[in-house]
């Protein structure tokens, strides 16, 4: 198996420079060189702004920007690539909806979300609530912390007008019975937002197959560039929506006494966009198209039960969430009863091992299944069952020098 | 090498859990979170006069924030605001800028490979800052 993926490997300069056993994918995926030449050859070549300016290079950039637009709206399966905006990241794009369609509520109407979800999916309608007077639901985690969706016909009433959830939890690795979540929000009338960081990272996403509203997304957790996400949003819902930034290329028409808009996404696009990062993201996702997920998947899921079967032999160690491999993808956290997170992530890096330790921007989460920080191990394309042996050793040291 | 923040002296204040536990009433109280990592720390103080007279803490954190409790628990009691806000200065010039200074107790020496670790280093100086909030709580 992991002779399979040696060329895949080969794919990431990063591993080139020394021992390095990566396994913070959900923080943020490694980089294919391909993207960081396409990066690189964009500003070199076709470096201008875009939508504005006649001459060569700049169309160069536009057709770059938009190329990477209709890029991932294939990817994604999106109707149309008028329904993908580029944002700065998957905060953004959520901060977007929670303005934007947000602002189409009224006091009294409700939002819900979950104890699972990441922080960037709870802050910006604790906002919302704040300025806007909507009610806002919580969706509960049992005591191990995984996501009670049976609750969710009870607390969901007529005046519901979105349900927000995470798609995979950043922590627990977690997979959200969606069709559920979507059967439920339907009978009620409300929206269905997703929030995509962990899915992207682990092969295609069909938003039309999900039934699902708004869909989120950020580049570093997709083998693309930081400072580049994306919100897809179902056309008539962002046709319905006012822009969130005002500036430059959001609008049809300014005067000194009013503004019209320009359709969507461009209304929603406020400034330059990212364009350079653009053109890496399609770089990314041309790079994903060339995988076999399948076969990515199969790997994947043969290390993550390598490394729970090698925490199971562990005394002390708690796995939050899921126990098993059904409907989780390749992140596990756990806590051990004596060492902290920080602790055994201080003597994995000694074992060149890198994992991330904390909340992990999910301190709601952590206070449901009551404990300080978690270390999480999540995978990626790249990874092989050498990372797994390495950081089981290096955490056996960690306990041996830290209990 | 970059273990040795987990120098023996550091393991040593950690397991020595000086001044764990809480106990009420006290003089003041505070409770500080770090926002990177979620750690926390309720930390208490008695006063005679104008001078520690017990610290007490109950700490959900790394060893490195333990160990630093622990250290203020061992070395406050009996010091003066005066006394306690040159601790401070001591333990930030090592942790924040690396400098090599003969501190006012002893201890803080052990954290000064901290410096070369930047994530680190507000683990050390949490129980600091709860106590400088448990001292303006008495106000």
């Amino acid at each position: 198996m992991t002779s399979d993926f040696k060329n895949l490997r080969a794919d990431f300069p990063v591993f080139d420079q020394g021992p390095l056993h990566y396994l913070d994918h959900a923080s943020s995926s490694q980089v294919p060189d391909v993207v960081m030449n396409a990066v690189s050859a964009h500003d070199l070549t076709s470096r201008a702004n875009v939508h504005r300016s006649v001459y060569d290079l700049a169309e160069r950039a536009t057709a770059a920007y938009e190329g990477a637009r209709e890029n991932l709206a294939g990817w994604i399966n999106a109707a149309s690539d008028r329904e993908v905006v580029f944002t700065s990241g998957c905060t953004a794009a959520i901060n977007l909806v929670a303005h934007s369609f947000g602002s189409l509520m009224q006091p009294g109407d409700e939002v819900i979300i979950s104890e699972l979800d990441h922080h960037a999916n709870i802050v910006p309608w604790q906002m919302l609530r704040d300025r806007a007077g909507i009610v806002l639901k919580v969706l509960p985690v049992d005591e191990r912390g995984i996501l009670d969706l049976s609750r969710l016909e009870q607390i969901i009433t007529p005046r519901c007008r979105l349900i927000a959830v995470t798609h995979i939890s950043n922590v627990t690795g977690a997979v959200t019975n969606i069709d559920q979540v979507v059967s439920i929000a339907r009978s009620a009338g409300a929206a269905v937002l997703l929030d995509g960081a962990q899915a992207m990272g682990h092969g295609p996403v069909d938003v039309q197959h999900l039934g699902i509203d708004f869909y989120t997304g950020s580049g570093h957790k997709m083998y693309g560039p930081t400072g580049i996400g994306f919100l897809w949003g179902r056309g008539e819902l962002l046709e319905q929506m006012p822009p969130f930034h005002g500036g430059g290329e959001m609008i049809r028409r300014v005067t000194m006494e009013r503004t019209t808009y320009a359709e969507p996404p461009g209304r929603f696009e406020a400034g330059t966009p990212p364009v350079t990062q653009a053109a890496g993201l399609n770089a990314a996702i041309n790079w994903m198209r060339r995988q076999d997920w399948t076969a990515i998947g199969q790997m994947e899921r043969g290390l993550t039960e390598r490394l729970l079967n090698g925490l199971s032999g562990i005394p002390g160690i708690t796995i939050a969430g899921p126990q098993g491999l059904q409907s989780r993808a390749p992140v596990v956290s756990f806590s051990h009863e004596t060492i902290h997170a920080h602790d055994i992530c201080e003597i994995l890096n000694l074992h060149h091992v890198a994992v991330r330790g904390g909340h992990h921007c999910a301190q709601p989460l952590l206070d449901a299944i009551d404990v300080a920080a978690l270390t999480r191990v999540s995978l990626g394309a790249y990874n092989n069952a050498d990372d797994i042996d390495a950081f089981l050793a290096g955490l056996a040291d960690a306990i041996r020098r830290l209990r | 090498m970059s273990d040795s923040i987990y120098h023996d002296r550091v393991m040593e204040l950690a397991k020595s859990a000086t001044g764990s536990g809480l106990k009420d009433p006290s003089g003041a109280e505070a409770t500080i979170d770090n926002p990177l990592c979620g750690d926390r720390i309720t930390l208490q103080i008695d006063m005679e006069g104008n001078r520690i007279a017990a610290v007490r803490h109950k700490v959900r954190g790394c060893a490195l924030c333990e160990a630093s409790a622990a250290l203020i628990a061992g070395n406050a009691t009996g010091l003066d605001r005066p006394a306690l806000t040159t601790a401070r200065q001591n333990i930030e010039a090592i942790v924040r800028h690396g400098e090599d200074i003969t501190p006012v107790w002893e201890d803080m020496s052990a954290f000064s490979p901290v410096h070369h670790r930047k994530s680190r280093q507000d683990c050390v100086l949490l129980p600091f800052d709860a106590l400088d909030a448990a001292l303006q709580n008495l106000e």
